[in-house]
C-alpha cells in the first residue's frame, strides 16, 4: 500500500499523542508515527518543523538538547501541561468531527 | 500574552535558533535512507518555513522592500530628484505657511480657550465692543459666573526716554492690562518675569513689560535692560520682563491698568464711562455662555438703577468664545480660501508625481510582469512598490520640512536673528503623516493599476493629469485677477487728494479734559497751526481719514461709515460738493452722504432734502427720522482705502465731539516734515499730553505694501504650482516617447510628418488637459468672488476680468508647449531603422 499524505489538520494532532508517551527528536516523531501507522502515514519533514515551531511558540512543547547514542547533539521535543491540555482537546474535536462522518458514511 | 513574549525572545536569539535548526535537520537527513535524503528538499526552503511559524517573516520581507526600493531610487536620480523637487515644495510651501501663520499667533498656547470669552454691550438696538472701566469694575466685583475679569487697552500713545530740548520725544504706544490678562492668555515672559497682583498695588514701584519686538529693535535685544529703569511720559518706571511678540500683542509698553492715571497725566480713567477697554473673562468651570449671559442682564439691570444714562435698559454682556471662528464672517472666509490655496499645491505635486510615477511604471512594466511571472502575488508586488513610494514620500518629507525652515529662517533673519525654527514635534508629525497620505494619493493607484490583470484599466492618468492642469490653471486665474485689481487699487483716486495731509491727534480724554476745556484747547490749536503760512486749510473731525477707527450705521444689510466733521472738512480734504450745500458753521440736524450711499438709499431719486434712515447714534429703527440731507458729495472713500463705491456720511460737529476730535490739516509741501511741529505745538499747550501725528500718505502707503504682499504669496503659489505643471507634463511626454519610441519609428518609416508625431503623443493626454483648463478657471472665479467679499480693497476687482482669464490660459498654454517641446523634438527625430530594433 502506497503512503499518503496525512488529512490536513490531524499532524499536530498525532504529534501531540506520540510525544504523549515521553520525549522524542524530529526524525524519531516521523518514524513512529510511520510505524504505528504500519507505514500509511508518511510524515513530510517540510510541514513536520514547520508544526513542531508552531507547538513551542505556543508553549504545547518544549524542547532540549541531549547527547544520542551515537554521541550526537539532538533536539528533543517533550509535552508540556499546556500541550496535554491541547491534546485531549483536539482528540475531543476529532471524534466529534469522525462520529459525524461516520453517520453520514452509514446513513446516506 | 507569554506566546508575544516568546515572539520576542524568538526575534532576539533568531540567529542561535536558526543555528539549531539547521543542526536538528542535518541530523534528520543523516538518519535517513539514502533514496529518501533527496526527498528531504532544500535546507534553505525549510528553514524558511519553519521560520514563517515566528511571526516576524513581515519584518524580513520589509527589510527586502526597503533595500529594493532604495536600489531603485538610487538607480533612477533623474526620477527621484525629480520626485523630491516636486513633493517637497509641494510639502515644504504650504508648511511654511502653517508654520509661518502658527508662530504668528504663538506667545504660548491659549489655555483652556472655550471658556475664555469675549465681553461685548448688548441692548436692542445697540453694540458695543468695548467696556468702560467703571463697568468693567463693576462686574468684576459683582458676577459669579466668571472666575476673573480682564480688562486690556492698547495703543495709547506716550512718549519714552529723556526729552531733552529740542529734541521730539520718541512715539509709543503703551498697552494697560490688568494683570490677569497673562495667565489667563497662557502668556510665558521671553525674558524677566510678567506683571503680577502685587504690581497692581497702589503704593507698589510702578513696573513695566517692554516688548518683544521694541526691545529687539530699539533696546538691541538686551538682557541687561530687566531691572533698569526708563522714562515714560517723563516717569521712571522699572523694566521687570520681556513681553514675547504675538499677532495681537503689537504694543511697545505693558503696564497694569490700575496704574494708568500714573502714566497719563490726569487722567480719569476711573470714573470715565466713556472710557473704552477690551473685556474678556474666564468663565467658571461647567457654567455655560448662555447663563453668564442671563448673570449679565440681571447685574446690568442693577447698574441701570445706578446710571440710567451709562447703562441702557435690557443691556447684556455678550460671550463669544475668544477662538470660535465665526464662520460666516468675511475674514474666516478668507483664511479658509488661503488655507485651500496653499493645500491645492500639494494636490496639484501629488497629482504631479502620480503622473510621474505612473508613466514610469509603463517602462517597468516587463520587471514587474517577470516578478509576477515568478509567482509574486499582486499583494506582494504591490507592498513592494507602495514601499517604494512611502520611502520617496518620506525623503520628500525630510526635504521639505528642511525646506520650510530654510524659508523661515530667512523670512524671519529681519527681524529676529536670534529666534530658533528648528520643527516641534506636532510639525514633524503633520510632515511625516502629510507625507504617508501623499503616498498613498500618488503611491497607490499606479501600483494598482501596474499589477492589473487588466491592461491600460482605470482613469488615474487622466485624474492626475487633469488636477495638477486645474490646479495650476485656478492659482494663475486668482493671481491674475489680484494683479487686476492691485493696478486698480493704485488707479482708483480715493475721492480726496490724501498726498498731503496729516492730522493731530492730542488725547485730550485720557488726561482728563472736559468738553469745554478740549473745545477750548482745540480751538487754541487751530488758531495757531491755521496761522503758519505752509497750512493750506484745518478742519476738527472725530476720525482722522484711513485711521483705523469706525463709526457707522448698519442698514438693510448694508454697512455706512460714519464721521463728525466741520464745515472746513471739504476744503481741507479736497473734496468736491456735486450738489446741494456744505454744513453752515454751527448748523445741527445736517448731512451729507456720498453719492454712493444716496444711490444705495434712494435710487435714482434727489437725495437732497431726505432724512437719514437713521439717528445721529447711528441707530437704525423703523420710522427713525435722522438727519436731513444738504449735500451730496463726489465718491469718498475716506473710512478705508481703495473702496470704489463707498457708502459714507457726514455730520456736523456738535459741542461735545471736541473730546474725541482730532485736527485734521492740508499742508503744502512733505507732510513728514509737520510732525515734529506739530507734536512741538500741541505739547506746547499743555505739556502734559502726548500728541500722535500720523501721516495720510503712511497708511496707503502701508496698505498698498498689505495687499502686494498677498499679492507676492499668491504669485508665488501660482509659479510654484506651473513650475510642477511644467516638470510633470514634460515628465509624462518624456516616458510617453520613450514607451512609444518603435510605434513613434515605424509612423516616420511609414511618412508621419512632425506635426503628426507631436499629435499622436499629445492625443492622450488633451482631454484631461482640457478639463483641467476648464475646472481651474471656474474655481479660480469662485476664489475670486470670496477674495472680493472678504477683501475691503478688493471690492472693485472684476471677478470675471477677461484679460485675467486670457492671460491665465495663455500662459499656461505656453507652459504646456514648452513642457513637451523636448520630448516632442526627440521623438520627431527618432531614426525609424535604429527606432525598429529598439526595444
Amino acid at each position: 500500500m502506497s503512503k499518503t499524505e496525512l488529512v490536513p489538520g490531524t499532524l499536530i494532532l498525532l504529534v501531540l499523542r506520540v510525544l504523549q508517551a515521553g520525549p522524542l527528536h524530529g526524525y524519531a516523531i516521523a518514524q513512529r508515527i510511520s510505524q504505528l501507522s504500519s507505514d500509511v502515514l508518511r510524515v513530510e519533514e517540510g510541514s513536520l518543523y514547520p508544526a513542531l515551531q508552531k507547538m513551542l511558540m505556543k508553549g504545547w512543547v518544549q524542547s532540549e538538547w541531549e547527547l544520542s547514542d551515537t554521541k550526537r547533539r539532538v533536539r528533543s521535543y517533550r509535552l508540556t501541561a499546556a500541550g496535554r491540555k491541547q491534546l485531549a482537546a483536539e482528540l475531543a474535536g476529532y471524534d466529534h468531527v469522525n462520529r459525524a462522518i461516520q453517520s453520514v458514511l452509514k446513513l446516506a | 500574552m507569554r506566546e508575544v513574549l516568546r515572539r520576542i525572545a524568538y526575534l532576539w536569539n533568531h540567529r542561535r535558533l536558526e543555528r539549531e535548526m539547521a543542526e536538528e535537520m542535518a541530523y534528520h537527513r543523516e538518519l535517513l535512507s539514502p533514496e529518501r535524503r533527496t526527498e528531504f528538499g532544500s535546507d534553505l526552503r525549510l528553514r524558511e518555513d519553519a521560520r514563517e511559524v515566528w511571526g516576524w517573516a513581515w519584518l524580513d520581507r520589509l527589510r527586502q522592500d526597503l533595500a529594493y526600493g532604495a536600489r531603485v531610487l538610487r538607480n533612477s536620480p533623474g526620477f527621484t530628484l525629480t520626485a523630491v523637487l516636486v513633493l517637497a515644495s509641494g510639502i515644504g510651501v504650504p508648511l511654511t505657511v502653517f508654520r509661518a501663520a502658527l508662530s504668528d499667533l504663538q506667545g504660548g498656547p491659549l489655555p483652556d480657550p472655550d471658556t475664555l470669552v469675549h465681553l461685548r454691550r448688548r441692548a436692542p438696538g445697540v453694540f458695543i465692543t468695548t467696556l468702560p472701566y467703571p463697568e468693567l469694575a463693576f462686574y468684576a466685583a459683582n458676577t459669579k459666573c466668571f472666575r476673573s475679569v480682564i480688562g486690556v487697552t492698547e495703543r495709547n500713545q506716550a512718549t519714552f526716554g529723556e526729552t531733552a530740548a529740542g529734541v521730539a520725544p520718541e512715539q509709543i504706544q503703551i498697552a494697560f492690562a490688568t494683570s490677569n490678562y497673562f495667565p489667563e492668555f497662557g502668556i510665558v515672559p521671553a525674558y524677566g518675569r510678567l506683571l503680577t497682583p502685587n504690581d497692581e498695588r497702589r503704593d507698589s514701584e510702578l513696573v513695566a513689560l517692554i516688548g518683544e519686538l521694541f526691545w529687539q529693535q530699539r533696546l538691541g535685544g538686551d538682557p541687561a535692560v530687566i531691572g533698569q529703569s526708563i522714562r515714560v511720559n517723563g516717569k521712571l518706571v522699572r523694566v521687570v520682563g520681556v513681553m514675547p511678540r504675538t499677532a495681537k500683542a503689537r504694543s511697545e509698553l505693558w503696564m497694569p491698568l490700575v496704574r494708568q492715571p500714573f502714566v497719563i497725566d490726569g487722567s480719569t480713567l476711573f470714573t470715565d464711562w466713556n472710557s473704552a477697554l477690551d473685556v474678556y473673562a474666564r468663565l467658571r468651570p461647567g457654567v455655560s455662555v448662555k447663563a453668564s449671559q442671563q448673570e449679565t442682564l440681571a447685574l446690568a439691570a442693577s447698574l441701570h438703577q445706578l446710571q440710567p444714562d451709562r447703562v441702557r435698559p435690557g443691556e447684556y454682556l455678550e460671550a463669544h468664545p475668544v477662538l470660535q471662528f465665526e464662520t460666516n464672517s468675511p475674514e474666516f472666509q478668507i483664511v479658509l480660501v488661503t488655507i485651500s490655496l496653499v493645500l491645492l499645491l500639494l494636490v496639484a505635486a501629488c497629482a504631479n508625481l502620480g503622473t510621474l510615477v505612473l508613466a514610469r511604471g509603463v517602462t517597468r512594466e516587463r520587471e514587474i510582469r517577470t516578478r509576477m511571472a515568478l509567482g509574486a502575488g499582486r499583494a506582494r508586488v504591490i507592498r513592494q512598490l507602495f514601499t517604494e513610494s512611502l520611502m520617496l514620500a518620506a525623503l520628500c518629507g525630510l526635504c521639505g520640512l528642511v525646506l520650510s525652515s530654510g524659508i523661515l529662517k530667512w523670512i524671519q533673519l529681519e527681524h529676529n536673528p536670534a529666534s530658533t525654527l528648528l520643527p516641534d514635534w506636532r510639525t514633524i508629525v503633520v510632515t511625516f503623516g502629510v507625507s504617508l497620505l501623499a503616498a498613498l494619493v500618488f503611491g497607490l493607484p499606479p501600483a494598482l493599476r501596474l499589477t492589473s490583470l487588466v491592461p491600460r484599466a482605470g482613469r488615474a492618468r487622466s485624474i492626475f493629469l487633469a488636477a495638477q492642469v486645474a490646479v495650476s490653471c485656478l492659482l494663475l486665474v486668482v493671481s491674475g485677477v489680484l494683479v487686476g485689481g492691485l493696478k486698480q487699487l493704485g488707479r482708483t483716486e480715493p475721492g480726496f487728494d490724501y498726498r498731503h495731509l496729516l492730522w493731530v491727534s492730542p488725547g485730550l480724554k485720557a488726561h482728563g479734559y472736559g468738553d469745554a476745556a478740549a473745545k477750548a484747547y482745540l480751538d487754541a490749536l487751530r488758531a495757531r497751526t491755521a496761522a503758519w503760512p505752509d497750512v493750506q486749510a484745518v478742519s476738527q473731525v472725530s476720525l482722522g481719514p484711513w485711521g483705523n477707527a469706525h463709526m457707522g450705521s448698519a442698514w438693510m444689510g448694508r454697512q455706512f461709515a460714519g464721521n463728525r466733521v466741520d464745515s472746513q472738512f471739504i476744503e481741507t480734504m479736497r473734496m468736491h460738493l456735486v450738489r446741494g450745500r456744505n454744513f453752515l458753521p454751527g448748523e445741527e440736524g445736517v448731512a451729507l452722504i456720498t453719492e454712493a450711499a444716496a444711490r444705495v438709499l434712494w435710487r435714482d431719486e434727489d437725495a437732497l432734502g431726505k432724512s437719514l434712515p437713521w439717528d445721529v447714534q447711528g441707530n437704525s429703527q423703523s420710522g427713525t427720522h435722522g438727519p436731513t440731507v444738504v449735500g451730496v458729495v463726489a465718491n469718498a472713500s475716506t473710512t478705508i482705502i481703495g473702496n470704489p463705491e463707498p457708502l459714507e456720511y457726514y455730520l456736523p460737529q456738535s459741542r461735545s465731539d471736541a473730546l474725541n476730535s482730532v485736527l485734521l490739516l492740508r499742508v503744502s509741501g512733505n507732510p513728514h516734515e509737520f510732525i515734529r511741529r506739530l507734536q512741538d505745538s500741541a505739547r506746547a499747550l499743555d505739556g502734559r499730553l502726548q500728541p500722535a501725528v500720523p501721516v495720510i500718505l503712511d497708511a496707503y502707503d502701508g496698505e498698498m505694501k498689505n495687499t502686494s504682499r498677498a499679492l507676492a504669496g499668491v504669485a508665488i503659489l501660482g509659479s510654484v504650482a506651473i513650475l510642477l505643471s511644467a516638470i510633470g507634463l514634460a515628465g509624462l511626454a518624456g516616458y510617453t516617447v520613450a514607451q512609444r519610441t518603435r510605434e513613434i519609428g515605424l509612423r516616420i518609416a511609414l511618412g508621419a510628418r512632425g506635426a503628426q508625431v507631436v499629435r499622436a503623443i499629445l492625443a492622450p493626454m488633451s482631454h484631461a488637459i482640457v478639463i483641467g483648463f476648464v475646472c481651474g478657471a471656474v474655481g479660480g472665479a469662485a476664489v475670486a468672488k470670496i477674495l472680493r467679499s472678504g477683501i475691503p480693497a478688493m471690492a472693485g476687482i472684476n471677478v470675471f476680468d477677461p484679460l485675467a482669464y486670457l492671460a491665465a490660459m495663455a500662459f499656461l498654454a505656453a507652459v504646456v508647449a514648452l513642457s513637451i517641446l523636448a520630448p516632442g523634438r526627440r521623438a520627431i527625430r527618432i531614426n525609424p531603422s535604429e527606432a525598429l530594433q529598439h526595444e
